[in-house]
């Protein structure tokens, strides 16, 4: 017993070195990836290298996101509902989300000696003036708007002024390839050539992929073979070929002799959007059919149902944080505290962060882990949602009626309760309110007047 | 040759204007050199700045050529003004401590200059070139400088309405000789009382304000929203929307710091200007710049009138810009592009390319206007060798340009270059140093002084900082 006392105590000493030391990060943000599109959640999606990671490190059971690309990138950046910057963050965006001299996650850990990279899509802004160097990242390469061809890398046929959408250093730039490639070839030249060992790294790599349009060679296709539906299939395609690549960035890691002292997370940015019409980028541009899913959960991206906002996600640091499953809702937002908090940055002044500090949920320590958590999602305000303990308000479309659920009991929201429990569905009406209060109202400062279509 | 061909070519001859000796047929041209105080170089509607409305300053444009890339040599008004005169940075000179003359109070006080000085500036050069010297307005000169000291005909105090009055009376006299004038109009100046007024705690506040009836009236009545328009209307429709770098710089420099707290009004300003003061400022600064546009128009009617406008070379710029809100700051000083890009455009009806916009070579008013208007007056004006004359860019013609310009101030000096890289060396708080990129970050909320990626581009411009500019 005085044994097994004593090399706790030593693990647990360990744990504190490194954190002093401050780890690398990487940070992987999968695009439109549903509840079902990955290996460990799902019976005819192959992802190993996602599912070895999450094997070794710890699933979230509940990791909340935003229902759009967007709005997550914008609470990961800030800790803060995207709401709080204005309604133009609520959903996918090409305008300049976030103003110059917001306090990011890149710009607070540069601040506290990181090297800091992005490699793939910004979507934060999709014009170089407003892109990821303006916003504390030391590298930064990919596309600028959300949604690129994959070979000709640009946004949409013809959307200008986003059409151009391919840089480097916020610069544009002309590159052959695929983007998941792309993306993937400079991670590893980062980890290889351009990170100072003396310095740590936070790296993010948020994939354009698998977000359509789905665009995939004979060889994923053939390893594919076992899914009957094509349009499944070429979605499997995308997940296996993503896969691979974050698996090679892995060994990259490894050969850099950096992966013990580095913290990955992955998660996806929303839920999955089951069906697409196609023929927005160049051929080949299919129409696809229930090509993702969201599992057992109610609804898709774009909804404030789990579906839309209920995503794959799991952090790996072996040796520092335990294999297993956290059942504690956690939220995109918590990651600018949580980060923070590990890396001893103190914010100059208040950042009026919505998120926490979720480290200690992750370490396993319980003293904390049972205060109900409340959560907020605000789409165009038109569809939003509350969570507070396990009670959900949910008002999926325009002038709607609320629905209520209790998702300890009905997690796939199918017993709408609004009826029944009215007091309950009042308090959750106010929370709401008391929520949308915080926003920012009208149209955010530093944007231009809009335009009169 | 038969005769067709001979036709031919002397209608080519014609047409290209390349018979040798043309330059020296010209009839030197007048010079008129219209200087405004504290306008940076988006202030015009020329610019593409929506906000307001300059139709003198569009003319100017639309009939000559806009530089985009000038720069002050010292952005603040005293040391502008050293420059203009003698062709040389304020840090040439000494005050009477002996140290650099880079701030407002040292240039001003700048002792006897020498007589290598006197020798070359711009209104021993011109008189030398046979031309009548007029200068009317704003001076803020040290006393061996002044326009009357120079040679100049000092023909008014006034810096308004008044001054472009005379001015407009000299363009329509007749003159025997050639004749250059400096008109050296003061605002959209005025804008600097609006923080002065609203934090006034301070003593030296209270004087300013005391002396500046004048100012703050007119300041007054640039501030009024328009007549009929409900306050919710004006900051939704009327009033400019906030900078895009309103927020202070990432790890802004100590220098920088240090310079908005050594005045009371500049710190109070940052620390409590809400939202609609900061775009109140910006309206008032677009307003005050309509009103010296109004002052300008007089001088051009004067030209157009009286027929000159292809006998007259008319040169527009500023001494040094306005922060206007952007890192929460008002006034100079600063070596960020509001205060130290400002605008330059010459016009010469028939000779210089009209309708031009050069966004390529870098252009130090301080610098290059002596040696421009010597080379249109027919000699060669040399002070510092680094300025240039734009005579050959006003031509169309391809020259080897410089690759960069430094400029000083009283908190650091800097050199940009042809790509747009900008290295500061600050030097108020210790020494600073910061690598800017203007067109990846054109609005400086960041730096790339650590970025391995442009290590070399910081080398070589510390280098060339220390070789080129101000290695002494």
């Amino acid at each position: 017993m005085i044994g097994f006392v004593a090399i706790l105590a030593v693990i647990s000493s360990c744990n504190t070195v490194n954190i002093q030391e401050k780890p690398n990060i990487l940070f992987i943000l999968i695009d439109d990836m549903g509840w079902g599109d990955i290996g460990y959640n799902s019976h005819d999606i192959l992802s190993p290298n996602l599912d070895m990671l999450a094997e070794e490190g710890l699933k979230f059971n509940q990791h909340y996101v935003h229902p759009e690309c967007t709005p997550t990138r914008v609470s990961l950046m800030t800790g803060r509902y995207a709401t709080r910057y204005g309604v133009h963050c609520s959903g996918a965006c090409n305008e300049q989300a976030l103003p110059f001299g917001t306090e990011t996650l890149a710009s607070a850990l540069k601040s506290v000696g990181y090297t800091t990279a992005i490699s793939g899509k910004w979507h934060l802004g999709s014009l170089p003036e407003w892109g990821p160097l303006k916003y504390g990242f030391d590298y930064s390469y990919g596309g600028l708007a959300g949604a690129l061809g994959m070979y000709d890398h640009r946004y949409r046929l013809n959307r200008p002024p986003y059409t151009r959408s391919w840089h480097r250093m916020d610069e544009y730039v002309d590159e052959e390839g695929h983007a998941y490639d792309l993306v993937t070839d400079n991670a590893i030249d980062l980890l290889e050539n351009k990170f100072q060992e003396d310095k740590p790294f936070f790296l993010y790599l948020p994939y354009h992929g698998v977000h359509t349009p789905l665009v995939e060679s004979e060889e994923w296709l053939e390893y594919n073979k076992h899914i009957s539906n094509p349009s499944r299939q070429l979605f499997g395609a995308a997940v296996s070929h993503l896969d691979h690549q974050i698996g090679r960035v892995i060994e990259a890691l490894e050969r850099s002799g950096r992966r013990e002292n580095t913290l990955i997370i992955v998660s996806s940015d929303n839920g999955g959007f089951p069906n697409y019409r196609g023929g927005q980028y160049p051929p080949p541009d299919p129409e696809l059919t229930n090509f993702s899913s969201n599992g057992p959960l109610h609804g898709q991206k774009g909804q404030p149902y789990e579906g839309g906002i209920r995503v794959p996600a799991f952090v790996n640091w072996p040796g520092i944080i335990e294999p297993g499953m956290l059942h504690t809702p956690v939220h995109v937002m918590d990651w600018m505290p949580t980060l923070c908090k590990l890396t001893a940055y103190e914010a100059d002044g208040d950042l009026k962060w919505d998120g926490q500090d979720i480290w200690p949920y992750i370490i396993g320590d319980k003293s904390e882990a049972d205060t109900p958590r409340r959560f907020y999602w605000n789409y165009w305000n038109i569809r939003m949602a509350l969570r507070d303990g396990d009670w959900k308000l949910v008002y999926p479309k325009e002038n709607s009626a609320a629905e209520l659920y209790n998702l300890a009991l009905d997690p796939n929201e199918k017993d709408d309760l609004a009826q029944t429990e009215p007091e309950q569905l009042n308090r959750l009406i106010n929370l709401l309110e008391e929520e949308r209060a915080l926003d920012q109202h009208g149209r955010a400062p530093w944007l231009p007047e809009e335009e009169n279509n | 040759m038969n005769m067709r061909s001979l036709i031919l070519l002397s209608i080519i001859l014609t047409l290209f204007g390349c018979s040798g000796n043309q330059k020296q047929e010209l009839k030197k041209p007048n010079i008129i050199y219209i200087y405004t105080d504290q306008q940076s170089a988006s202030m015009m509607s020329c610019a593409g700045n929506q906000w307001l409305k300059t139709p003198a300053m569009d003319y100017i444009a639309e009939n000559g050529m806009r530089f985009t890339r000038a720069y002050s040599t010292n952005p603040v008004c005293s040391p502008a003004r050293v420059s203009l005169m003698t062709g040389r940075f304020p840090g040439y000179f000494n005050d009477e401590q002996g140290h650099q003359a880079r701030e407002n109070e040292g240039s001003q006080n700048i002792p006897q200059v020498s007589e290598e000085v006197l020798n070359t500036t711009i209104a021993s050069f011109l008189k030398t070139a046979g031309y009548e010297l007029f200068y009317g307005g704003k001076d803020h000169l040290p006393e061996s400088l002044r326009p009357q000291a120079l040679g100049f005909n000092d023909f008014s105090d006034d810096e308004r309405g008044e001054l472009a009055k005379g001015a407009a009376k000299i363009i329509r006299a007749d003159h025997e000789k050639p004749w250059f004038m400096v008109v050296s109009l003061i605002n959209p100046h005025d804008i600097c009382y609006m923080a002065i007024r609203e934090m006034a705690t301070s003593e030296s506040a209270a004087r300013l304000l005391e002396r500046g009836k004048v100012e703050l009236a007119t300041l007054d009545s640039a501030m009024k929203m328009p007549e009929g328009v409900s306050t919710e209307q004006f900051f939704l429709t009327y009033c400019p929307p906030l900078p895009p770098n309103l927020e202070p710089q990432f790890e802004e420099p100590d220098a920088v710091k240090s310079l908005i707290n050594r005045r009371s009004f500049r710190k109070d300003a940052r620390d409590s200007f809400t939202d609609e003061q900061w775009r109140l400022h910006r309206w008032a600064y677009c307003r005050l710049t309509e009103l010296v546009d109004q002052r300008v128009q007089l001088i051009l009617d004067a030209v157009k009138e009286s027929g000159q406008e292809e006998n007259t070379l008319i040169i527009f710029s500023s001494d040094h810009g306005d922060m206007d809100g952007s890192h929460r700051m008002e006034h100079k000083t600063a070596l960020y592009e509001e205060a130290t890009n400002i605008p330059f455009m010459a016009m010469w009806k028939g000779q210089i390319i009209a309708g031009q916009v050069d966004s390529i070579h870098l252009v130090s008013n301080g610098l290059d206007l002596l040696p421009t208007v010597c080379d249109y007056a027919g000699i060669s004006g040399i002070s510092d060798p680094r300025g240039r004359s734009l005579r050959p860019l006003l031509d169309g013609k391809a020259v080897n340009w410089r690759k960069t310009l430094g400029v000083e101030s009283e908190i650091g000096r800097m050199v940009v270059d042809e790509d747009g890289f900008k290295y500061i060396r600050y030097d108020a708080v210790g020494i600073e140093e910061q690598l800017l990129y203007l067109k990846v970050d054109p609005y400086e909320t960041t730096h790339f002084t650590n970025n391995p990626m442009y290590s070399d581009q910081l080398k070589n411009l510390r280098n060339v900082y220390d070789s080129e500019w101000f290695g002494y």
